[in-house]
């Protein structure tokens, strides 16, 4: 094992370059709606040419050089005994320090600016807010490689006699590992289609984009109609051909963008392999950005499979290994920080979660919440719209019969969807561990061990103490479970339960 | 009759029968002043309220009858009226008890919950009093666990004494489960 010298280092000085296009990155990353804004607005503004636009974005790579140079001087770091230092900082000087044994993942990533200068930018993950991470943004791969191998070796002497396993481990892996999983480019391709990233990215530039479609879409039809290729009289006089028309459109529109997003996997995740080691596992992805991740056994406290609507169709499922950490701010922040496998077909899916697991499971049977939840949810809103439908009916003038019966539409379909998630939602148990599925026309399911809980509620409406029902909140180190209208005493049961195995493990929260 | 519709009061794996089950611990009530502080802090929402009516009613230059102002005030103070007549009964509902191995709350009147906290969990332990909950010697008892960015369980309306000592004691659990955390991993 290469050691690295305890003392005050800088970053090697090629990686100022790397600095730089990474802060501008990630400035343009975190300001996008206001690039976005702003694009409009020389779109739209006349006084504004592209005089203006090239003065003001140079005067931002400007500052960003100056940025990246101060960043590089002030940046150091230090790998000590059973640590990380970084002392960093533009103006007021901050030093963190993340001991080995906190650290739960370490993220290797080279960027394709970064491969010619052998660098690699390192995070080290830790149980806190995403603030409090240390990351170094280009240090020489071997200094890289020795850092994670220290790491893990400090989680190896925390267990004994381990450390000589780890160490021939170490050697294993310079001869790469058989892997535990690894997707072709075409699963792929699917996991991009059926990941609802695609729609994201829509709700986002929807807005502007929309406007932009609309004056294009309206020259053109002008175009088309001037040109008398197409009749506009004979559509107009045809509304299901103009319906139809549009519907077409909208699907070509989702597939263009499905396919895209199906490009987008392929580039982000290029060559994926999942490789298990004696106390963790390594993800390996990346086409212009090569990544590494690690994530330790005993850091992993919960597995979540996911098969999104369109995923169902193509039968793809997606993994996710989470670790504790505020699992809603990470994803209003970016999904960066989880450890996902992507592409996995249906058939293999059972084989990747047992890895994962590190056995089988052997209860396949699912428990279903109670048929209350469908039937009141059914005579809430179904009665309620139907009244309004009446009442619409009733109230508008000359008795239309289309709104009402939109809304009956609407109605049905609402029911419909009622009916699957009350169908979908169950859990099941396999000795310690426990598992919550529930979607609608996709699916998720969560597992964990029962010893993970954090804490317990039992809740109940009026309404499900008349009828003797309970719902049950399970907060897990990484967010919230419920598996709502279970009989109350079945819920008190796994209540317990989950309170017996949290207390009598020996192991605590991380 | 679908599948779901037979399994769902089977419980297919073993519960040995005697876990220990939460829904027997009695439940300590909050102190006797909690009631009181309900009440007056649901007052002090209503002083705007009177003290905006009483100026606008006092104004020469608003041409509103004395009747409309009242009845405004009263359409404003209905609604606060009710959430006094709730936080006083939740008061007499809300409750606490302390097993060995977790903290066990419960609130609400119509939409009721219990919380249960293992002991293990809590990583983290505040009180803390706003000025009207120090004039009537109360205080709440905050409890943080991994994962959460905000306080996981919150009990309120504690004796002052009585939450200073639940937090000592929770303090010193979590001492001592760390120290023999650490001992074992040191071995």
């Amino acid at each position: 094992m290469t050691e690295i010298e305890s003392t005050w280092k800088a970053l090697p000085v090629s990686a100022v370059g790397a600095l730089y296009i990474n802060g501008i990155q990630r400035f343009v990353r975190e300001n996008l709606i206001v690039f976005f804004g702003a694009g409009t607005g020389f779109a739209v503004s006349e006084s504004l040419g592209w005089r203006e636009f090239g003065l003001g974005a140079g005067l931002v790579l400007l500052a960003g050089l100056l940025v990246a140079l101060i960043y590089h001087r002030r940046f150091r770091y230090r790998v000590d005994e059973d640590s990380v230092r970084v002392r960093k900082g533009l103006f007021e000087q901050q030093e963190l320090k993340v001991r080995f044994e906190r650290v739960q993942n370490v993220g290797f990533s080279q960027p394709i600016y970064l491969r010619p200068l052998g660098l690699i930018r390192v995070t080290l993950e830790t149980p806190g807010a995403s603030q409090t991470e240390v990351s170094l943004p280009g240090i020489a791969s071997a200094d890289a490689t020795a850092l994670r191998d220290m790491i893990s070796g400090a989680a190896g002497r925390r267990n004994g006699a381990e450390q000589s396993v780890d160490t021939e481990n170490v050697a294993q892996a310079q001869t790469r590992p058989p892997a535990a999983f690894s997707t072709s480019a075409a699963d792929l391709f699917k996991y991009g289609m059926a990941s609802n990233q695609i729609w994201i990215l829509l709700a986002i530039f929807g807005a502007p984009a929309s406007n932009w479609v609309e004056s294009r879409v309206s020259s053109w039809v002008d175009e088309i109609s001037t040109s008398g290729l197409v009749d506009m009289e004979m559509l107009s006089r045809a509304p299901l051909l103009l319906a139809l028309l549009v519907i077409v459109l909208i699907l070509s529109v989702s597939l263009l963008l499905m396919a895209l997003s199906g490009l987008l996997a392929i580039v982000r995740f290029s060559g994926y392999r999942l490789t298990r080691e004696t106390d963790r596992f390594k993800s390996h992805f990346g086409l212009l950005d090569i990544r590494e991740k690690s994530l330790k056994l005993s850091k992993l406290h919960g597995i979540e499979t996911v098969q999104t609507a369109v995923g169902r169709m193509l039968g793809q499922w997606h993994a996710i290994g989470h670790q504790a950490g505020a699992v809603q701010l990470e994803q209003a922040m970016n999904n960066d920080r989880r450890f996902l496998i992507p592409g996995i077909g249906d058939g293999r899916l059972e084989t990747v979660v047992d890895t994962l697991r590190g056995r089988s499971w052997d209860v396949p049977a699912w428990n279903g919440i109670h048929r209350r939840f469908r039937s009141m949810l059914w005579g809430r809103i179904g009665l309620s719209l139907a009244v309004a439908a009446l009442l619409i009916w009733f109230l508008l003038p000359g008795h239309v019969a289309w709104p009402p019966l939109a809304i009956l539409g609407i109605n049905m379909l609402i029911l419909g969807m009622i009916h699957l998630r009350w169908r979908r939602w169950a859990y099941a148990f396999d000795g310690r561990r426990m598992r919550i599925r529930s979607g609608i026309v996709g699916q998720k399911i969560v597992e964990f061990d029962l010893a993970s809980c954090q804490q317990v509620e039992i809740s109940s409406s009026p309404y499900q103490r008349r009828h003797k029902l309970a719902s049950l909140t399970i907060r897990l180190p990484h967010g919230e479970q419920a598996i709502p209208y279970l009989p109350r005493e079945i819920a008190d049961e796994i209540a317990n339960r989950l309170l017996y195995r949290a207390e009598s493990s020996a192991e605590h929260g991380l | 009759m679908n599948q779901y519709e037979e399994t769902e009061f089977s419980n297919p794996s073993v519960v040995p029968e005697d876990l220990p089950d939460y829904g027997d611990v009695e439940f300590e009530s909050l102190a006797p002043s909690f009631r009181r502080y309900t009440l007056v802090s649901t007052l002090t929402f209503a002083i705007p309220v009177v003290v905006a009516a009483l100026v606008v009613w006092a104004l020469p230059f608003i041409p509103l009858p004395g009747w409309k102002i009242l009845l405004i005030a009263i359409g404003l103070l209905i609604p606060l009226l009710l959430v006094g007549i709730y936080r006083w009964v939740d008061a007499g509902y809300r409750g606490w008890a302390l097993r060995q191995h977790d903290i066990i709350a419960r609130s609400g009147v119509l939409w009721r919950s219990i919380t249960a906290l293992p002991v293990a969990r809590i990583q983290h332990v505040e009180t803390t009093h706003g000025p009207l909950e120090r004039a009537h010697r109360l205080a709440r008892l905050k409890l943080y666990t991994a994962g959460g960015l905000t306080a996981d369980l919150v009990v309120i309306g504690l004796g002052r004494d009585a939450a200073d000592q639940l937090r000592e004691y929770l303090v010193e659990q979590i001492r001592k489960r760390d120290a023999e955390a650490s001992q074992t991993s040191d071995d």
